[in-house]
């Protein structure tokens, strides 16, 4: 990158902006400076017809009277005089024939120039030679020998009256020229002063260029310049992902106005930059949420359709044991009627009685767990059917030692439930509690309405000797059981009754320190209420 | 005090006899039949203090029986027995009238106690309003 921008400076906007003023200001500045130069020369060289005009006209007064005379040497004095005064080359007389006659340099006299030098060239370059000619045509402008420019110019000499008239004089009156008076005047003086002013305007328009350039560039590298490249590398920035670059604004430029709006629009990135990423983590959190409640719903099918299966096939043997257990009771109680107390057959007569007893719980437990009716569900709270469950077991023994803290949110939302079948799982669940905490401990009762989830959720917990984590995912299995005269079957049971009433059943056990059921039921929704409402009224009441 | 006589039905023969065997213990004469036509032509010939029936007998059912027998003797008391005692069977059940349901398998004592109870309902000569 900082390869290119040096490669390709001369494509940069400032080069661009100083190179077009430079140009601007050469031309305005020369194409003045040319117009002055040369209205200043052309003043100049006016000026200097004016004088040679003024010097010849004198020449030719102060001359004419000698003239007249024929007194040839005052002619010459007087020329010889003007032609020494600062600012004049030469005060020369030709006659007709191109002869010096009488000059301020000596060396001149007698000698004779061509017709086409250049004294003579405006009138007589015609065919026909003229005898009258206008200020600016008689005057010239050549090089003299040593090099600087010289302007002279020739003042014909007429064939007055006077000159023809007396008898001393040999002009003849038809000739309408006698000579010609020609003034030479160095312009290397003025030539200096012009080339010294045109040095001095390049000079100024050098200076000019120079000057405006520098102002130029400093004040387009601080307004221009050092902005945009901070406004570049920020852009830079922001495409990087970064939005917390923010450009250093000061004044009220379109620049200013460019690096505000820069601002504006990297803020406005960064919210919705935070805003999209919240969403997306959102998002995130949300497909996490789900995956874990499929993934737990997908183990609770698996779980109930696993028990249903056990619970159908177990159900099916139970039957029909029913019959031959039937026999077994009642003839072994006969025949423990008739045996004496005494008797050695007596005890076994009571452990076949007992036995057939305990077969026949396992079994009513089995028939409970297959269960195929539908529960007859009512709308009510929960509290009521907490209240019954505790108010039937604490007058049991095994509760005598048990504080028992309840928790229950008041006015919770009504849940649809069979009132007999919930009752039954919290007995499972406070029975085993009451087991495992061998009578001594306590039990917190928690009842509460949960909004994100719009359940009903009651915690069971006490403070026993916990379950082994890896005894915790099969608790909830048929005849899966740790006491010595337990069926295996109440939690599934209670799990099978929770799955019917569209809840949840889960449990949290730490070893030695206490287990916590946790049962969620969905609250009854609107459409349920009303004609549940009043069957449930009824019932509840 | 005449002996009150008992009709038992079930298909199933050990139950049959457990209930026959503790209801002649107990001073009862007790008729069995393993089914509900049986029955029927029983009580064609015979009037009875108590009828006691399964529910799941091939052929004539116990539910059936139970309507048929409301047809023919109505105030004699009825006392279901089955190994497959829901609550949709007992709902049904109620429907009929029946109030007495001992779930196999049961002990002596709960099936004279129902067995009591049921005919505690009539009088105690054991006739039947209705006949």
């Amino acid at each position: 990158m900082a390869s290119g921008d040096v490669s390709m400076w001369y494509k940069s906007l400032s080069f661009k902006l100083i190179f077009s003023v430079c140009m601007i200001t050469l031309f305005v500045v020369g194409f003045s400076t040319t117009i002055t130069l040369n209205a200043q020369r052309a003043d100049l060289i006016r000026e200097i017809v004016r004088a040679s005009t003024r010097i010849t006209d004198t020449v030719r007064g102060s001359t004419r009277y000698a003239m007249l005379k024929d007194d040839r040497e005052s002619v010459h004095r007087s020329i010889v005089a003007i032609g020494a005064q600062p600012g004049i080359e030469k005060v020369r007389v030709f006659n007709k024939e191109g002869e010096i006659m009488f000059s301020s340099d000596a060396e001149d006299i007698g000698r004779r120039v061509d017709k086409t030098a250049e004294a003579c060239y405006a009138c007589h370059a015609p065919e026909k030679p003229l005898e009258k000619l206008d200020t600016p045509e008689r005057t010239r402008i050549f090089q003299a020998k040593e090099g600087y420019r010289v302007l002279g110019m020739i003042n014909p000499i007429y064939n007055e009256p006077d000159c023809y008239t007396p008898a001393c004089h040999a002009h003849p009156k038809e000739q309408k020229v006698l000579g010609v008076l020609d003034v030479t005047m160095p312009l290397e003086e003025i030539d200096r002063e012009i080339a010294d002013r045109r040095r001095e305007l390049i000079i100024f328009a050098v200076a000019s260029i120079l000057l405006l350039s520098t102002i130029l560039g400093l004040v387009l590298m601080r307004s221009v310049y050092r902005p945009l490249k901070e406004l570049l590398t920020a852009t830079e920035r922001v495409a990087a992902g970064d939005f917390d670059v923010e450009i250093h604004v000061s004044g009220s430029d379109e620049i200013s106005t460019l690096g505000r709006s820069f601002n504006k629009m990297t803020g406005d990135l960064k919210v919705a930059s935070r805003e999209l990423k919240q969403w997306g983590k959102t998002l995130e959190q949300r497909v996490e949420e789900k995956t874990a409640e499929l993934q737990r719903t997908q183990r609770q099918l698996f779980h109930a359709e696993r028990m249903a299966s056990i619970g159908k096939l177990a159900a099916g043997i139970a039957h029909e044991i029913n019959n031959p257990l039937t026999g077994v009771l009642t003839s072994g109680q006969l025949l423990l009627d008739d045996c004496p107390p005494d008797s050695p057959d007596h005890e076994d007569l009571e452990t076949i009685v007992n036995e057939t007893l305990r077969c026949r719980r396992i079994i009513r437990g089995v028939l409970d767990f297959a269960r195929q009716s539908a529960p007859e569900k009512r709308r009510m709270r929960i509290s009521p059917v907490i209240a019954t469950t505790l108010a039937f077991l604490e007058h049991q023994a095994s509760f005598h030692n048990i504080e028992i803290i309840q928790d229950i949110q008041e006015d919770m939302p009504h849940v649809l439930i069979d009132k007999d079948l919930i009752q039954q799982v919290f007995t499972n669940i406070l029975v085993n509690a009451s087991e495992a905490m061998k009578e001594v401990g306590t039990l917190t009762i928690t009842a509460d309405y949960r909004p994100e989830s719009d359940q009903v959720r009651v915690c069971i917990s006490d403070t026993g000797c916990g379950i082994p984590e890896e005894d915790l995912p099969k608790i909830f299995d048929p005849f899966y059981t740790k006491k010595e005269m337990g069926t295996g079957l109440g939690l599934a049971i209670s799990y099978g009754i929770i799955a019917e009433h569209g809840g949840t059943i889960d449990v949290q056990s730490e070893p030695g320190k206490g287990t916590t059921f946790t049962i969620s039921l969905p609250r009854a929704s609107e459409k349920e209420t009303a004609p549940a409402e009043r069957e449930g009224g009824e019932k509840s009441t | 005090m005449k002996r009150r006589n008992v009709l038992v039905v079930d298909d199933e023969p050990v139950s049959r006899r457990s209930c026959e065997k503790v209801l002649i213990r107990h001073g009862y004469d007790v008729i069995t039949v393993n089914s509900g036509q049986q029955a029927l032509d029983r009580l064609a010939e015979e009037g009875f203090d108590l009828i006691i029936t399964d529910l799941k007998m091939a052929g004539l059912g116990g539910m059936q029986l139970i309507e048929r027998i409301k047809g023919i003797c109505p105030r004699t008391p009825i006392v279901v027995i089955s190994g497959y005692i829901t609550r949709d069977i007992i709902a049904e059940v109620l429907g009929q009238g029946v109030k007495t349901f001992v779930p196999k398998p049961f002990t002596t004592d709960e099936l004279l106690s129902a067995v009591g109870k049921a005919l505690g309902a009539t009088r105690p000569d054991g006739s039947d309003e209705a006949s």
